[in-house]
């Protein structure tokens, strides 16, 4: 190896070990969607889907067990919570009441108890409190005594005769559903009735490296609970990380397939065309460089990186494959006596302008207001300067002289030159181009985008689907899907807003618009609220003395009662906050329905269960200040179809500015048009196949197109500057061969179960075969006398 | 009363202690029975008094029917409490309830005839208040253990022969509740219908 060559490998080994070091020591991913597509106006909406997604009832798995008998499947849980607990990825594990929460809700409320009686106290006190009110409650007082709770309601009456701290626990209790019953200790739900635990996780549900090793063990823990058990036991499971490393477990191993078969036919591919395994291995060199130049300035850039601006950015960067290939074919194809500088300098130009045109493109996405586009075109753009360095400067000096041309080349090359040539090239050429430009009249306007980004994910497991619903329907948990927020600057704001929607939604209820709701409100009331009530009271005339008479009529010894009459002659209490909810041990019970925005105001959810009428939802939140609904599915959607939208404009203007660079480089219409057609029409007709087809059109195709026009104009810029001769020649089997291992590599993804892998793959087999087909084309229009490379 | 009998009645001579009640009642197959009760409160100047029906199929179906004052229904199945009245129908939780549960527990054991889980949650105290047949007894339990022990002072089951005539719970409050049963059929088979309808497994 000469000096010029080992200092060269030399630098190229220690800037990719530095640029390593680097993206090692800072490397940071994130995956929140909403970092990734949020532009300024969607901040609340962005905010408080990041914060329920990553909330704890995100993070909580339903686990159901069945046996012949609740009582032994309670025990079951028992046993099993104290093992599940053990696990480093389970935060907490409820299996029944907390035995402190009765207390701490006794604690609480009953001080406060006069100041929860009604959420219209204007309207409803001077009613219930009036002597006929006061007679039905000392009646309702002697029924509630009868009851199998009498002891219960028999140490408050004294103080409670009105049963407001009986009426605050009811509430409390409706708060969570009705759907859980307590037996011996343990919850226990639906019918056929199962023993229910709730198991919270450290991280987030969709963290598989996490979840996957604690879904094992649920199932192995699970397996050696039922074989020591002498009854039969079943599990249903609940919760989203089930389906997240399903998924994810499905993805890789539809990867790892299709990468081994892809590889495998890559080197088939090489072996055959050029006897060598080693030019492939020289291909990967700029894409590998590319990727840790692109990932080391975009960390550098934006302190992280997201896990789509990676994948997108890699996807991208496949385009430079076509970089060494070029070089390759050309030193294959030299003439006698020609060395790697002479090479490099006919392929410099059309190297470089390949590598601008692309930058150029994805440059134009940098345009764009949300910052996950930006971040792409970083990246891409780096990766693609990047690799066209290396390609450059690197692989020439890795060169050897034993690439040389094989007979396969010789025979596909005279292939190719048969094809692209005679009497009927240029008829050819316009009727492709007419061709086109007629499946692109048929099928655009048939295209139809699908947003929908759960849609991208392979189909579900249908059973486990049933049983997921079922358990989540057998414990009425909430849909965290849909919610209603009500926000303000700070918690008395909020708590005002939640009291109004409560009132809204339980009207709504009354009327069949919606199964039901999960709020706050069933905790906690505005100060404001509270403090109503506390006035309705004491503007209640003689109401201790009015008491006392209606308990006489009904039976019971009025002096038993002096301490209504203590309460109410005592100061009102101060109102209970939403701070002292979180400082008792009722806090995990609240803390999910209070999230602090990133700008200092309060949002309080609201969960909805089998909402109905949507419309009537709307309509009943709409005098509401602050209060908003917030449809997770459809925010995913949208902010999807405004990426799509935003890039496939910014995609145009990228394309445009291509042709304009191309116009400049040539200054001619032909060269222009022989350069940037192939791509253009190509991108073009395989979006109007796909309305034709009445395929909707995903993210995933776009991202195809890409991929398309990228490599369509490369295709047809190394056609063009090579012109005709041994350079052309080298330049035909340098475009076909890319198309070859593109297909082998992108194309193959068309196979996948996964749609959205499906979608790349489909759109950019379709497209780089059509770029190929039609740079071959047009490759006759500038069919100038042979000539010699010297 | 609540009568315990198989078809061949007892010998007046017989050994009578709580261990051989407790037998005799394991051999009911299932009972039916009416009651009237009276809860005597410190709230109140007179008792408050509630009729209806019980209904027992072994070994762990437990149902009592309130007809007045007000309709009422509490249904235990296991460990597994619901009570269906005019708001609803809503499961309870007997560890927060402990009289219902002194109730509960106590009328299910003494008719399952399980001595020995009778005596460990309970200290046992049996003597016969009449030598002269129908020879009387009562048999007295005092809670051992928390949450019983906390509420319950004590409960009092008489009785004449195989058969119980009356429970007393008595409250650490000083309240107490008297219940007495008659009209009863101590050798009732529940069809699969009756199970369904008496003891329905669940909460509506």
């Amino acid at each position: 190896m000469n000096a010029r060559r080992a200092a060269i490998c030399a630098a190229f080994a220690i800037g990719s070990a530095l640029l390593a070091l680097y993206t090692a020591r800072r490397l940071e991913v994130s995956s929140a969607l909403t970092q990734f597509l949020v532009g300024t106006g969607d901040a609340t909406f962005a905010s408080i889907a990041q914060r329920v997604a990553d909330s704890p009832q995100s993070r909580t798995l339903i686990l159901g067990i069945r046996a012949d008998d609740p009582a032994r499947a309670v025990e079951a849980a028992r046993a099993w919570a104290a093992s599940l607990s053990r696990h480093p990825e389970v935060s907490v594990v409820r299996r029944g009441p907390d035995p402190d929460a009765l207390r701490a809700a006794h604690d609480l409320y009953f001080p406060r108890r006069f100041l929860f009686l009604s959420a219209e106290p204007e309207r409803d006190l001077p009613v219930r409190l009036s002597d006929d009110g006061l007679r039905a409650a000392a009646l309702r007082l002697r029924d509630a005594l009868a009851a199998p709770e009498g002891s219960l309601v028999a140490a408050w009456a004294g103080d409670d005769p009105l049963l407001a701290f009986a009426d605050r626990l009811r509430a409390l209790e409706a708060a969570g559903g009705g759907a859980l019953r307590v037996v011996d200790g343990g919850f226990v739900a639906g019918d056929p009735p199962r023993a229910i635990l709730f198991v919270t996780t450290v991280h987030s549900a969709f963290d598989s490296t996490h979840q996957r090793p604690l879904l094992a063990f649920l199932d192995e823990s699970f397996a050696a609970l039922a074989r020591g058990s002498s009854a039969p036991l079943a599990l249903e499971v609940s919760g989203a990380h089930r389906f997240a490393v399903a998924s994810e477990q499905r993805a890789q191993e539809d990867a790892a397939w299709l990468s081994a078969v892809s590889l495998a036919a890559l080197v088939i591919c090489f072996l055959v065309m050029l006897r060598s395994v080693y030019v492939l291995l020289l291909t990967f060199i700029p894409l590998g460089f590319g990727m840790l130049a692109a990932t080391a300035a975009t960390l550098w850039v934006y302190g992280s990186l997201h896990s789509l601006t990676l994948a997108f950015g890699a996807a991208l960067i496949g385009i430079c494959t076509d970089y060494p290939l070029h070089l390759v074919c050309h030193w294959a194809m030299r003439s006698a006596g020609e060395d790697v500088a002479h090479v490099l300098a006919h392929i410099r130009r059309p190297l470089l302008m390949a590598a601008t045109t692309t930058c150029a493109g994805f440059w134009a996405l940098g345009s764009s207001d949300l910052p996950g586009i930006r971040q792409v075109a970083v990246f891409a753009t780096v990766g693609v300067a990047a690799a066209a360095f290396s390609t450059l400067v690197l692989i020439p000096e890795l060169l050897t002289p034993s690439i040389v041309p094989t007979r396969a080349q010789h025979r596909l090359l005279a292939w190719l030159r048969r094809a692209g040539s005679g009497p009927h090239a240029r008829a050819a050429a316009i009727a492709a181009t007419a061709g086109a430009l007629a499946i692109a009249a048929v099928g655009l306007p048939r295209v139809r985008w699908n947003d929908d980004v759960f849609a991208l994910n392979a189909p579900l497991d249908p059973a486990r689907v049933a049983e997921d619903r079922a358990l989540r329907e057998a414990v009425r948990q909430p849909e965290l899907g849909r919610l209603l927020a009500a926000t303000g600057p700070d918690d008395e704001t909020a708590l005002r807003a939640n009291d109004a929607l409560a009132g809204r939604l339980g009207a709504l209820r009354e009327s069949g618009g919606l199964d039901g709701f999960t709020s706050l409100h069933a905790w906690v009331w505005s100060r404001d609220l509270q403090e109503r009530n506390a006035s309705a009271l004491a503007a209640q005339p003689a109401l201790a003395e009015r008491m006392d008479r209606a308990l006489d009529a009904a039976g019971f010894r009025a002096e038993r009662f002096a301490g209504f009459a203590a309460a109410l002659r005592a100061p009102a209490p101060p109102p209970l906050a939403v701070a002292d909810l979180l400082a008792s041990p009722l806090r995990d019970a609240v803390a999910p329905f209070r999230l602090e925005l990133g700008d200092g105001r309060v949002a309080l959810l609201t969960f909805l269960r089998g909402l109905r009428d949507p419309a009537a939802l709307e309509r009943a939140i709409a005098p509401l200040p602050g209060v908003r609904f917030f449809d997770q599915q459809e925010f995913a959607r949208s902010l999807y179809a405004q990426y799509r939208s935003r890039s496939l404009r910014l995609v145009g203007a990228g394309a445009i500015a291509v042709v304009v660079l191309l116009g400049l480089r040539y200054r001619r219409l032909r060269p222009t048009w022989v350069a940037a057609a192939p791509a253009l029409l190509a991108a073009t007709a395989t979006l109007a196949l796909l309305g034709i087809a009445g395929t909707p059109a995903t993210l995933l195709h776009l991202l195809g197109l890409l991929l398309v026009l990228g490599l369509g104009v490369d295709y047809g810029l190394f056609l063009v500057e090579s012109g005709a001769g041994e350079a052309g020649d080298a330049s035909l089997l340098s475009v076909t061969l890319d198309c070859a291992t593109t297909l082998l590599s992108f194309g193959l993804l068309a196979t996948s179960s996964f749609p959205a892998l499906r979608a790349l793959g489909t759109s950019a087999a379709i497209g780089v075969a059509a770029s190929l087909i039609f740079a071959l084309t047009f490759r006759a229009l500038l069919a100038q006398p042979a000539e010699s490379r010297r | 009363m609540l009568v315990a009998a198989p078809a061949a009645a007892a010998p007046t001579a017989a050994l009578l202690d709580a261990e051989s009640l407790l037998r005799r009642f394991a051999a009911t197959p299932g009972l039916v029975a009416r009651f009237h009760e009276e809860k005597q409160l410190a709230l109140l100047r007179a008792p408050l008094v509630s009729e209806g029906a019980i209904y027992f199929a072994p070994p762990d179906q437990l149902a009592r029917r309130v007809v007045t004052p007000s309709p009422a229904t509490l249904v235990i199945r296991g460990d597994a409490l619901t009570l269906i009245d005019a708001t609803g129908a809503r499961s309870l939780d007997l560890a927060q309830i402990p009289v219902a549960r002194g109730f509960v527990e106590t009328l299910r054991t003494l008719l399952t005839g399980d001595f020995a889980a009778l005596r460990a949650a309970h200290e046992v105290a049996f003597r016969v208040t009449s030598e002269r047949a129908p020879r009387a007894w009562l048999l007295e339990l005092r809670p051992r253990g928390a949450p019983l022990r906390g509420a319950i002072d004590r409960i009092e089951v008489t009785g004449v022969e195989d058969t119980i005539g009356a429970l007393r719970i008595v409250e650490s409050s000083g309240d107490e509740t008297r219940t007495r049963f008659f009209d009863v059929d101590a050798a009732h088979a529940f069809s699969p219908d009756e199970r369904a309808r008496l003891f329905p497994a669940s909460a509506p």
